[in-house]
């Protein structure tokens, strides 16, 4: 369908700014499509189409991560010299725009765009080495352990201890919303080495090299959507050696802060994704009837609704854009990557509102089976309708992962106050 | 409001609280949704023996003669546990279209089994196009000898898996969207022709969606006068909207019950949550979305008897419902944190119950478009 032709704008490249001036994008973006149409198997597509979370299903993307790899271009936003593609943002945009039209899954961001970049500016030699390469080619998935059952909001209250003990550190604690913490090999995390001073002041930064260490538990948490996305990771007396610490004893909470600068956006991740998931809600209200006779997509009062999130999507993905081009450490990086991660995450959840409302009974169905890559199980009714319910339970957590929408407001209030 | 005496009404709700109280805590109604059935029957014999089945039916057929008002205290309740027992589906869908059909034989066949406990109901009434309107009716009952011929499908129909008939909403003459020409059938759920797709639903319940392939009818089935079946499913789903607003109203108020306890026990920062004045100013406008949302469920019963209005002022209610069992459900999973998107935790259930309400008879935008309608047709 074209759906430039319904809501008299045309598709994804219109949302690319500048195409024009850059000579060669026309020919990129072919170069894009051609690689994406012979290398994107059924499964990997499959996985795409059926995903309902910002953490795609789980075999399926790592495979595409690593066909990726192949082609050099797993980790677009990397620098060149561990293995980054060197593109321009125009040429990361039309990638991104490429995928989400092919429908691959997005790769998952923990290697990628977590605990990579911190490698890159607080590694050893010694970790770089050991561990970009096999984050950049998708051998490592590695969960994320900083929130516990007491330390969500107030990260830096975490109370998982880790004491020196010869050459070695003694885990004791629990750390939550370990995502895919059982598919990972790796796990970072947080903890306290020292009561003394500020809380911050006692943090340190660890890497493991597996998360079935003696001692260590992984129990998944079904979550609304039915589906074991996080899990909980109990620590007995778990002992890893002091090299796993990233950056200096006590400091963790610096490079914690880093790196969740990258994971509240500012990245121009999520513009093109945004655009996609409107389309795709609009494709949905094109075939669900307004029960008189017309299609939904022509009710006047749903246009208007889709038209005022037109306009909250442009704004945060403009919003998003210009904040890739301030440096890092700039004082207003700060309160600009919260400002992101509120507006990109509550205007997701406003597109997973609006697409329960284009779905009308189609919503209705449960279906976890139809919903597993590969299981074969024909969905019930419309197949995108399928995903849609999904989504919208699931991206409830988008408001409280990576410090609550609250937080991030606060964050800004006291940038402005201060 | 209804009409049963108000020493009745009492003991009536008193019941259905003690019961939910002793019966249904939130392990248990697991236990059921996971179950094959996926309600139980041993509650439902429960639901019968306390009279509750009975609430909304004429004497005459072993009812207690009380009025659709008199059922929003049994829904309330069963709000508040998410009870997934098919009460709404065959009391308030199933018996009362057959109680507003004009079929003597009909009523007195079902109706006192019915009340007994002995049959479940579904009313199938939604098609791939109705989206909540029930005068969308492609399902097509052809007359063949003194029998009819029913072909075509409908969807989303609550509680068919478990009910022993169907009440099908039918055209016997006219065009899909004309009002005239709608028949009411009462359909065996087993008989030759009728092919359910089951599945369960977002909330826990069970719905099917329903193929009919020259399902064959007596036309002594018919629930309604030919053609002249409308009124009374129109009629009906005001009454199960009515009925649902209550049970909406009785799970948002334990999601701000539960999300004030939270943020009282919750401690971030050395200091419970509830301290936060944002998070303060958040309670207080869950709170004003449900007392403002009961407010007008309980003024919509109270005038349920003044049928002039009557469909506007539900629609109304539908929209109230919609709106704030949205805001209060996200706010609540959102107040909780991590823990509240979790299948562990009650609160997401109530969350998924409020989404899925919604979407039943009609969501918010069907019914601001039918008030329009109706706004510029008193005028």
């Amino acid at each position: 369908m074209d759906l430039s032709k319904i809501l008299g704008v045309p598709a994804a490249e219109a949302s690319t700014p500048a195409e024009s001036t850059c000579l060669d994008a026309s020919a990129f973006r072919a170069e894009v499509r051609a690689f994406l149409d012979e290398h994107a198997t059924a499964e990997i597509i499959e996985a795409g189409r059926k995903t309902t979370s910002h953490f795609p299903p789980f075999e399926a993307t790592m495979k595409w991560h690593r066909l990726l790899y192949r082609k050099g271009w797993s980790a677009i936003d990397w620098p060149v010299e561990y293995g980054g593609t060197g593109w321009s943002a125009v040429q990361k945009r039309i990638f991104r725009e490429e995928c989400l039209r092919k429908g691959v899954p997005a790769l998952f961001p923990h290697g990628l765009r977590m605990v990579g970049p911190v490698l890159m500016k607080f590694g050893t030699p010694e970790q770089k080495t050991r561990y970009l390469p096999r984050i950049l080619a998708g051998e490592d998935f590695w969960t994320q352990g900083y929130s516990e059952p007491n330390a969500g909001s107030d990260l830096a209250s975490l109370q998982c201890r880790a004491v020196v003990d010869g050459d070695d550190y003694v885990i004791n604690g629990t750390k939550t919303w370990t995502t895919y913490a059982h598919y990972a090999n790796r796990m970072f995390m947080l903890v306290r080495t020292s009561t003394q001073g500020k809380p911050q002041e006692g943090i340190t930064f660890l890497l493991l090299e597996a998360v079935d260490l003696p001692g260590m538990e992984v129990q998944t948490i079904i979550g609304l959507d039915g589906v074991p996305e996080q899990c909980t990771v109990f620590f007995e007396d778990v002992r890893v050696p002091r090299t796993s610490r990233l950056g200096e004893e006590n400091k963790g909470w610096t490079v914690a802060k880093y790196l969740l600068e990258f994971e509240r956006g500012g990245e121009g991740n999520f513009g093109p994704s945004l655009v996609y998931e409107f389309h795709r809600v609009c494709e949905l209200a094109a075939r669900t009837s307004d029960g008189h006779g017309g299609r939904l997509i022509d009710d006047p009062v749903f246009r208007h609704r889709l038209t005022e999130l037109e306009v909250e999507i442009m704004s945060a993905d403009a919003a998003e854009r210009r904040a890739a081009t301030i440096k890092k450490g700039d004082p207003a990086a700060m309160p600009m990557a919260s400002m992101i991660k509120i507006i990109v995450m509550e205007t997701e959840q406003r597109i997973t509102e609006l697409g329960i409302e284009a779905s009308g009974l189609s919503v209705l169905p449960w279906q976890l089976a139809a919903l597993e890559v590969g299981s074969g199980v024909a969905p019930i009714g419309d197949e995108q309708a399928l995903t849609i319910l999904p989504k919208y339970l699931n991206e409830r957590a988008a408001t409280i992962f990576g410090g609550s929408n609250e937080i991030q407001r606060g964050i800004i209030a006291r940038s402005l106050l201060s | 409001m209804g009409t049963l005496h108000p020493d009745t009404l009492r003991q009536l709700n008193e019941s259905v609280l003690s019961f939910i109280q002793n019966a249904y805590d939130f392990a248990t109604r697991r236990r059921i949704i996971a179950s094959v059935a996926g309600y139980s029957q041993e509650h439902w014999k429960a639901f019968a023996e306390l009279g509750w089945l009975g609430i909304p039916f004429a004497e005459s057929y072993g009812g207690l003669g009380g009025e659709l008002p008199d059922t929003l205290g049994v829904m309330d309740v069963f709000g508040r546990s998410l009870v997934v027992e098919p009460y709404l589906a065959t009391v308030g869908l199933g018996g009362l279209a057959l109680q507003a059909g004009t079929n003597e034989t009909v009523k007195r066949e079902i109706l006192p089994r019915l009340i007994r406990g002995e049959l479940m109901l579904a009313l199938a009434y939604e098609e791939r196009e109705s989206q909540g309107n029930p005068a969308r009716v492609d399902l097509v009952a052809t007359p063949v000898d003194a029998d009819y011929v029913l072909t075509g499908s409908k969807i989303a129909v609550l509680n068919a898996p478990a009910a022993d008939y169907l009440v099908v909403s039918a055209r016997t003459y006219g065009t899909p969207l004309d009002t005239d020409g709608i028949t009411l059938f009462l359909v065996d759920r087993t008989s030759a022709g009728v092919e359910l797709l089951s599945y369960p639903t977002a909330d826990g319940f069970r719905a099917a969606n329903i193929g009919f392939h020259y399902a064959r009818v007596p036309a002594t089935a018919a629930v309604t006068a030919a053609g002249q079946g409308y009124a009374a499913l129109s009629s009906v789903i005001d009454q199960a909207i009515m009925m649902l607003c209550a049970e909406a109203v009785g799970a948002m108020d334990v999601l701000v019950k539960r999300t004030i306890d939270y943020c009282k026990t919750r401690r971030q920062f050395g200091v419970p949550i509830a301290s936060f004045q944002v998070l303060q100013h958040r309670m207080a406008d869950m709170y004003i979305a449900l007392e403002r949302t009961r407010s007008l469920c309980l003024a919509t019963a109270a005038e349920w008897g003044n049928s002039d209005g009557r469909a506007r002022r539900v629609s109304a209610l539908k929209v109230q419902v919609g709106k704030a069992g949205r805001y209060i459900g996200q706010q609540a999973i959102q107040l909780h944190g991590g823990i509240g998107m979790t299948d562990e935790l009650d609160v997401g259930h109530y969350f998924k119950r409020l989404t899925i309400i919604d979407t039943l008879f009609g969501n918010s935008l069907f019914h601001l478009h039918r008030m329009n309608r109706l706004a510029t047709s008193r005028a």
